[in-house]
């Protein structure tokens, strides 16, 4: 937090509660921008901007904030409700293709625990291997010796692990970026030039995949599968 | 005043012939402008009002083969007179080029009038005489059929009208129908034809700068489907003429004469322009014209499973049957039908007119607030030559009360449509506390400082291993170290004793001495002028070995009977000895 304190952004999330709270949408949003600009934010926070701006009926940038809100707090049965409202106000219906379980286990492993709590994680495994190693040079009894030996082979893997799924993670988060349509409408084309075939077209609030750049064209992928390059300009990423 | 009255009566009597003469008119008319060298010309001089000394131009260029001729018409219709009085002449030209015939002058009620000069053209002589009394000839002369083009490079899909005008001149007259032999046939044009109803109206016109009568035969509003130069085929009619000869019935009237004629429009090219490419809005789809744009919705309030409508509406004029509405977008929540299309269109000579609209009909499915997103047509407008787009305004539909209703939606871990179901709840309020966290977090897993933190671990084992083997080093040391410190001690204590080895009875006393001075330094304890009784109690308090104390007491005791008693070397030896392990006994007492 730079130069602001805890105070001041409470203070700042408090006056937009109460703007949200007598229907001054805008005022609530600039006032909650004014905290997101200090340094901090909150999953709550995005949810609140997330609801004024639909009541702004600006349907692309409430999905856009409630794809932030659960990206800080992806379990919030809240956001997930409200935003399914928004969804169904919008224009296009993106059915994800079924995935197998590997994938499934392999996405959601990336999606665990933040990088940092792995990180945590190993050094505990790490510290407890240390321990076990200890103990079992110093206990006499064959029991124990036993069981910290065990220790110490289990802490050992589970250190190997976590660090493993700390990099997932770390690389998960590189890959799967996600940005919002915020064009009313725009098409998306085979390559990154206007003289390319359209393939199809894409409304406000529909999310996609970012994958690679050229010039100002993206190539993204829908949850669905289908890929093609739009305009950089009318996304905006997560 | 009377000088004012006798003017005004001045005026009036010299305005009244003057009201007279205007309507005096001598003309001179030609049989035809245009003629060649081998054909003749008939020119004739018409007053309305009997004169006298007619006086003929000269003719200079012509010969004049007869005439002049008199004739005078005189009648009265609905109580009003119509006269008129002719002098004719036959002429033939002389030489080609433009020939001008002169003045001819006429003395009417004593004023003198003169006819305008007239230009006739003498060309080639023509392989066929035409003469001025061949009936064929006169109707082909006299009957024309024009298409007119209200413009010939128009832009694609503006419209064009074709209409088409049959000229009849003075001279002939048509009274029964004609027959249409070959309709136009408009390949590359979208077109509508207005039929003209009932009776035809008869209008007067110029055709060439000649006097006519025409009628519009047919209307045709053309839109250009292509661009380039398309041809527009000719429309060809079997007109009968009616054409008036020069001979004479019975009763003294002209004889008519039917010819049927076959006459034609005449191709026309129109020169069709592109629209132009720069500037062109990605939504335009070929409107061009003049139009209203505008979107309605029935009602903005309802509640789930009701319908609403939904009209997309463009008015105006141009090619309004030949574009498409923009097509909205409707939320996914919505069920959408076919719209239904309705056309007000009225096609006037200018091109059609009115207005089209498409009525969606919608039903949500579920609660909550659908902004339906603004629309915006394009089109053409060929005056400003320029393109226009116009945007309707934006609606929200609320829909009140929802059903629980099962919708599918992405969920939040995974991406996957699962269904997540909207529950009857309202849509929820926010969140009124927040936890703050760094927007931006540096990671830390992969760091050098997190590879730091497990090395360290990883280092407190052989550091651990190290610590332990030098502490282990470190206590051997100290067993040595006591056992040397025991020697020392006895050495301290008994060193006196040893000394005096060879004398009994002082090293006795000796010994006692080092006892009680090991015991004071020892156990604290001033034992010299105590009971062996108080000794053995007080050791014994102080967690002394019993047989430690046994055996210091028996010490003690024997070194008092020493002092009495005789003893050998032996004895000496013996409790010296036993002095070193009593000593040694005593001292490792833990306090």
């Amino acid at each position: 937090m730079k130069g602001l304190s805890q105070g001041q952004a409470d203070n700042w999330f408090d006056q937009g509660n109460q703007l949200y709270k007598n229907q001054q949408y805008k005022e609530a949003i600039m006032r909650w921008e004014a905290v997101l600009e200090s340094g901090v934010h909150s999953g709550e926070i995005y949810f609140n901007m997330a609801n004024a701006y639909y009541y702004l009926n600006d349907l692309a940038s409430s999905i856009y904030y409630y794809e932030k809100a659960l990206e800080l707090a992806p379990k919030d049965p809240d956001i997930q409700a409200n935003r399914a409202y928004v969804q169904n106000a919008l224009i296009d219906v993106v059915r994800a293709q079924p995935k197998t379980l590997f994938q499934k286990w392999d996405e959601a492993s990336g999606q665990l625990l933040t990088a940092d709590a792995w990180a945590w994680l190993s050094i505990l495994f790490m510290a407890l291997f240390v321990f076990a190693v200890l103990s079992f040079r110093w206990v006499e009894s064959p029991g124990a010796k036993r069981l910290s030996f065990v220790t110490a082979l289990l802490s050992l893997m589970l250190f190997g692990g976590s660090v493993f799924l700390g990099q997932k993670t770390q690389s998960y988060s590189k890959n799967y970026r996600w940005a919002i349509v915020f064009q009313q409408e725009m098409s998306v084309r085979s390559g990154p030039r206007l003289s390319d075939d359209a393939l199809f077209e894409l409304h406000a609030g529909t999310k996609l995949r970012l994958l690679q750049t050229q010039d100002q064209w993206q190539e993204v992928e829908l949850t669905d599968g289908r890929r093609g390059w739009v305009l950089a300009q009318d996304l905006k990423a997560l | 005043m009377k000088a004012i009255v006798k003017y005004i009566i001045l005026i009036f009597v010299l305005a009244a012939p003057m009201g007279l003469e205007a309507q005096v008119e001598f003309v001179a008319k030609v049989s035809k402008k245009k003629l060649g060298l081998n054909e003749r010309l008939r020119i004739d001089f018409e007053m309305n009002e009997d004169g006298d000394n007619f006086e003929p131009p000269d003719f200079e260029g012509f010969r004049v083969l007869g005439g002049p001729n008199q004739s005078i018409s005189n009648s009265w219709i609905n109580g009003k007179r119509s006269y008129s009085k002719t002098y004719s002449f036959f002429l033939a030209p002389l030489r080609k080029g433009a020939i001008t015939i002169g003045q001819a002058a006429i003395e009417i009620d004593s004023q003198r009038y003169k006819s305008l000069p007239v230009e006739v053209m003498v060309t080639e002589a023509v392989e066929i005489p035409k003469d001025g009394n061949n009936a064929d000839y006169l109707a082909s002369e006299n009957v024309h059929l024009v298409a007119e083009v209200s413009n010939t490079n128009p832009y694609l899909n503006e419209a064009i009208t074709v209409v088409y005008k049959l000229y009849v001149s003075n001279q002939v007259s048509i009274t029964s129908n004609w027959r249409e032999i070959d309709s136009p046939k408009y390949a590359d044009f979208w077109s509508q034809t207005l039929d003209q109803k009932g009776q035809l109206q008869i209008y007067e016109g110029q055709y060439r700068g000649e006097d006519y009568r025409y009628v519009i035969l047919r209307t045709t509003v053309l839109y250009p489907q292509k661009t380039g130069e398309l041809s527009i085929e000719p429309l060809t009619l079997d007109v009968p003429i009616d054409v008036r000869s020069n001979r004479r019935d019975f009763f003294g009237r002209f004889m008519t004469t039917r010819v049927n004629k076959t006459i034609s429009a005449g191709r026309r090219t129109i020169e069709v322009k592109p629209l132009p490419l720069v500037n062109r809005p990605e939504d335009f789809t070929g409107a061009v014209g003049y139009f209203d744009f505008d979107t309605s919705i029935s009602r903005t309030e309802l509640d789930a499973q009701e319908s609403l409508e939904y009209s997309v509406t463009v008015r105006g004029e141009g090619n309004l049957k030949l574009f498409e509405l923009p097509k909205p977008q409707f939320p996914n929540a919505f069920e959408v039908y076919e719209p239904a299309r309705s056309d007000k269109i009225s096609t006037r000579s200018t091109g059609m007119r009115g207005s089209v609209a498409e009525v969606y009909t919608l039903v949500p499915q579920n609660q909550g607030n659908y902004p339906l997103p603004e629309l915006s047509f394009s089109y053409f407008d060929p005056n400003l030559e320029r393109y226009i787009t116009k945007t309707a305004t934006d609606h929200v539909v609320n829909v009140i009360n929802g059903p629980e209703q099962e919708t599918t939606q992405q969920s939040a871990s995974d991406q996957s449509a699962s269904t997540v179901p909207v529950d009857k709840e309202r849509f929820r309020y926010i969140k009124l506390k927040a936890d703050w966290t760094p927007t931006n977090p540096t990671p830390w897993f992969g760091t050098w400082a997190y590879w730091q933190w497990i090395l360290g671990l990883l280092l407190l084992l052989p550091v651990w291993f190290a610590l332990s083997a030098v502490r282990e080093r470190y206590l051997g040391d100290t067993a040595a170290r006591a056992q040397r410190q025991r020697k020392r001690l006895i050495a301290q204590y008994l060193s006196e004793a040893k000394a005096q080895q060879n004398n009994p009875s002082a090293f006795y006393g000796a010994l006692e001495r080092s006892l009680h001075l090991f015991l004071k330094a020892k156990l604290k304890l001033e034992t010299s002028g105590l009971s062996k009784e108080n000794i053995s109690k007080l050791m014994t308090q102080r967690n002394v070995a019993p047989e430690a104390i046994e055996r210091l007491i028996g010490l003690i005791e024997r070194c008092e009977r020493a002092r009495y008693a005789p003893t050998t070397a032996v004895d000496v030896q013996n409790d010296y000895s036993e002095a070193q392990e009593v000593i040694s006994m005593v001292n490792s007492t833990k306090k």
